[in-house]
């Protein structure tokens, strides 16, 4: 048997900014208002062709070699033989030696316990057979959870127009990539967008 | 079952042995209560969600996956309702205000606070003689068939003032009327079918959500998707073509298709000829149209029109998709008639994967128990006085006036047109009530806040307007504090009234809720879904049974028995026959720029702004500004900036994006500003040109609303 590395693959082309994995997430985990484990972002870059926006879900990325593993003090990290990262709050001393170690700002410090938290995958939910809140919550499945292919047979991308490509921890993260459609714009009459 | 499992259960026991709140897996464990749910906003979706309840209180929310319509995803605000249920925020106390805006509130029991409310009505029908100075202002706050209880109750003490017609869809309605007849729509899920779908004015990635599985799949099979849109949204951002238009061009933009369709020789001969009346008038209407001066006005090239016409024409079956947006404009009505006119000309009316999608009260128009209350001198609802949409100054000018404002699912003060209007309306009336669950722009100005209970409180149905599914709310808790469904409400004020008064109301205060909804929905509903007790629908998923492709029979309720191109029921009403577009957007010097609102994904209307967590990801208090436009104006990012015309002035943060365009500004609809001013107290009162057909009132636009802005000084 080969290795398991479950991860996220997003499609782009999907996503539409609703938000839903964001809240089902941090409502369902119980977390403080503001306290998110996954973010939803909107990317914006002017091309020539018109205006590349997507939308971008993004949470802890379970990395294969997770820098929040590897620094942490306490060894308040594990990774499981799904690659899922999980941390246990009991062990933390909220040092923020994670927060700042991981290049993805996936850990957050929880105001109501001053330790650090993050996505744990809904690892009790797989664990039942369930998806992720977050997956689970995604109306048009741009969000799934997967088993990462091999390096040799990778249909996917690891990076996004306007995304930072960072590998070091090697996340496991792989999206689609980016279609962008004809765009007619406006571009303004004269005088009057430049009073 | 395995070593995983046993450590989550060591886990969750040492969480409780430090008295953390509830985790998830810990909950699970114990014995959990799980309740069928379906939301109960005014939005598409009516999505059913599975709640579950642990000692009394909703520790979990989420979809239903046996919901064929959500696939058990809700949205963004469907699961924040976990936050506004148990909301800080939430009000569950009777109160009353000393001074109407002075925030003095005083608790009162519910027997206090509904025999006042008595007394007041009967001291207006003794010193009047007439129910006519007491005002309903009901809307689409809550849309469980048991909120109707509250019409219910005023037409059981005879005919009163209603705020009347629709701010929402009514010019729309009108003009689908009067070109098929009757609006109707088919399943949501036969969109999929099309070979081309144009979004025209809606954004379902964020307003409807769930429509899109259907707008994708048909894209997987090759299907194009055309938007067109004044801004960038996230819909139009997943389009392949996208076309920014100027803000109420879009009937002009229609016919500008319209022509090339006709001129190319693209039209459906066999539909026009036999399904269609009044083509050859339709045709000399669109020999007045150039499409350069469609070009100038709508901002849509030549060649980009001419490609949206082939495209569209060109690829049967095409559906068009109308949101409520291009609608809300001087010539919405007509807007709506010249797109219709597109899929007539085209012959994409009864197909499946064609047609035009609108809402549609289809699934709605009945009249139930409710309804038929008369008061006890046997006077119906037709003896109402009405007043149109957003015009509560007439309140106090008609005769007799307004006196006792009653005010229910609905925030007129933040989402009515020219808001500081309303409130002045408000501030100099008697007696103002309030029933809500939060302390709303509205309830602010009240004399009476009345709270009323969430849907996850109380037995009650909601059917979907969009895909027609029918499912129960069951009560998953006890209402908070001493919150209240409407029909308690308004059964304890019936029985108040009868205890002083008798004969004051007819209302049956002895019907328990559960008879209420059986009798409202036995006559209609019930053979529609095909169900024979609405319990029957826990069983599974229902839908009210109405065609799968709209006009399939191509049979039109219209003068002519055709698709009207030349609307005979528009001559009889005085309107033009012709989707003829009238009164053209005058620019203003002094206010350049044109305000738009679009719908965030974190609010229906003003509802769920109170909710932090959302307000985490969408703070609100926002404008969106051309980085161009804010360059000139030397405004950065986050800067704060004054918006302002005649009717008032809104401070706001500036957000840099191209998504708009240069001499527009955007924000969110019941936003509000950093002073507090709702931002539709920049909105002028302004109708649409239909909605009086169907809803008795035209429709309101919205605007255009011209303003102008600056930078303030401090940040």
């Amino acid at each position: 048997m080969t290795s398991l590395q479950k991860g996220f693959l997003f499609d782009p082309n999907r996503c539409l900014g609703c938000r839903s994995c964001q809240m089902a997430c941090a409502v369902n985990r119980h977390l403080p208002a503001g306290v998110f484990f996954r973010r939803v972002t909107a990317v914006e870059l002017q091309r020539e062709a018109g205006v590349a926006k997507y939308y971008l879900s993004t949470s802890c990325n379970h990395c294969e070699s997770p820098e929040c593993f590897r620094t942490c003090p306490e060894a308040a990290y594990r990774k499981r033989r799904d690659g899922v990262v999980t941390h246990e709050p009991s062990r933390c001393t909220g040092c923020g030696t994670c927060l700042r170690g991981c290049p993805f700002g996936a850990v957050t410090l929880n105001p109501e316990t001053a330790r650090a938290e993050k996505c744990q995958l809904c690892h009790e939910r797989l664990d039942a057979g369930e998806r992720p809140y977050c997956v689970g919550a995604c109306p048009v499945t741009a969000l799934m959870l997967i088993d990462l292919p091999g390096r040799a047979d990778d249909p996917y991308t690891r990076t996004l127009p306007g995304v930072p490509r960072v590998q070091l921890t090697r996340p496991s993260l792989r999206f689609r990539p980016l279609h962008m459609g004809l765009q007619i714009c406006q571009r303004g009459r004269k005088g009057g967008g430049r009073t | 079952m395995s070593l995983t499992a046993q450590g989550n259960k060591e886990e969750a026991g040492k969480e409780t042995e430090n008295s953390r709140p509830p985790r998830i897996a810990e909950v699970r464990q114990l014995r959990t209560r799980t309740s069928a749910n379906v939301c109960a906003s005014d939005c598409y979706g009516a999505c059913r969600m599975q709640v579950s309840v642990k000692n009394g209180r909703i520790v979990q929310i989420t979809g239903d996956p046996r919901d064929p319509y959500t696939q058990g995803a809700l949205c963004a605000k469907g699961y924040g309702y976990l936050d506004r249920v148990y909301s800080a925020e939430r009000i569950t106390s009777p109160m009353k205000q000393e001074a109407k805006g002075s925030g003095q509130w005083v608790r009162l029991s519910w027997r206090q606070a509904l025999t006042e409310i008595a007394e007041r009505l009967i001291r207006i029908r003794d010193e009047e003689q007439s129910m006519l100075p007491v005002c309903l202002d009901k809307y689409l706050g809550s849309l469980g068939i048991l909120n109707r209880a509250v019409e219910g109750f005023f037409r059981s003490i005879g005919p009163i003032t209603v705020m009347s017609g629709s701010p929402c869809e009514p010019a729309g309605f009108d003009a689908l009327r009067l070109s098929y007849g009757a609006c109707k729509k088919s399943w949501p899920e036969d969109m999929a079918n099309a070979n081309v779908i144009i979004i025209w004015g809606a954004n379902p990635a964020w307003t409807a959500p769930h429509q899109m599985r259907h707008v994708f799949e048909a894209r997987e099979r090759g299907a194009r998707l055309v938007v067109i849109d004044p801004v960038l949204t996230a819909t139009a951002a997943r389009s392949d073509y996208y076309v920014q238009i100027r803000p109420g061009a879009d009937g002009l933009l229609a016919l500008g298709m319209a022509k090339v369709i006709v001129q190319r020789g693209l039209i459906d001969h066999e539909f026009v000829d036999v399904f269609t009346h009044g083509f050859e008038a339709f045709r000399a209407l669109l020999e007045s149209i150039d499409l350069t001066d469609v070009a100038a006005t709508t901002g849509v090239p030549v060649a980009e029109v001419v490609r949206l016409a082939t495209l569209y024409a060109g690829a049967k079956p095409a559906a068009i998709w109308l949101g409520i947006g291009a609608q809300h404009a001087q010539t919405g009505g007509q807007n709506y008639r010249a797109i219709d006119a597109l899929a007539a000309l085209t012959g994409n009316i009864g197909r499946s994967g064609g047609n035009v999608h609108y809402v549609t009260n289809e699934a709605w128009a009945f009249s139930g128990a409710f309804d038929r209350l008369a008061a006890p001198d046997g006077s119906t609802m037709a003896g109402h006085r009405t007043v149109g949409p957003g015009r509560h100054s007439e309140l106090q000018t008609m005769s007799p006036a307004v006196r006792l404002l009653w005010v229910a699912g609905r925030n007129p003060v933040s989402q009515n047109p020219d808001a500081h209007q309303v409130e002045k309306v408000l501030r100099s009336t008697e007696t103002v009530v309030v029933a809500d669950q939060f302390m709303t722009a509205t309830a602010a100005l009240a004399d009476y806040f009345l709270p009323v209970a969430s849907f996850f409180e109380y037995e009650d149905v909601v059917v979907s307007h969009w895909h027609y599914g029918a499912a129960v709310n069951e009560r998953a808790i006890d209402p908070l504090g001493e919150s209240r469904s409407d029909l308690e409400i308004m059964r304890e004020l019936a029985s108040i009234l009868d205890d002083i008064r008798p004969g004051f109301s007819s209302f049956p205060t002895a019907r328990t809720a559960a008879e209420w909804l059986d009798a409202e929905m036995n006559e209609h509903l019930y053979p529609l879904l095909g169900i024979s007790h609405y319990r029957d629908l826990l069983s599974g998923y229902y839908r009210v049974r109405l065609p799968r492709v709209a006009w399939a029979d191509r049979q039109f309720p219209t003068h002519s028995g055709r698709y009207e191109f030349y609307s005979h029921e528009a001559l009889a009403n005085g309107l033009p026959p012709l989707p003829v577009l009238e009164g053209a957007v005058t620019a203003s010097e002094a206010y350049p720029f044109q305000l738009v609102g679009v719908r965030s994904f974190s609010a229906i209307n003003s509802q769920f702004r109170e909710n932090p967590r959302l307000a985490g990801i969408d703070p609100g208090g926002r404008l969106f500004i051309h980085p161009v436009t804010a360059q000139a104006k030397g405004i950065g990012e986050d800067d704060l900036v004054h918006v302002y015309n005649r009717l008032g002035e809104c401070p706001l943060r500036a957000t840099l994006t191209a998504v708009v365009q240069p001499d527009l500004l955007m924000v969110y609809v019941g936003d509000t500003a950093s002073n507090g001013d709702p931002l539709n107290s920049l909105v002028p009162l302004g109708e649409s040109d239909l909605g009086q057909v169907t809803s008795g009132f035209r429709g309101l636009s919205f605007g255009p609303t011209q303003v102008n802005f600056m930078k303030k000084d401090g940040r």
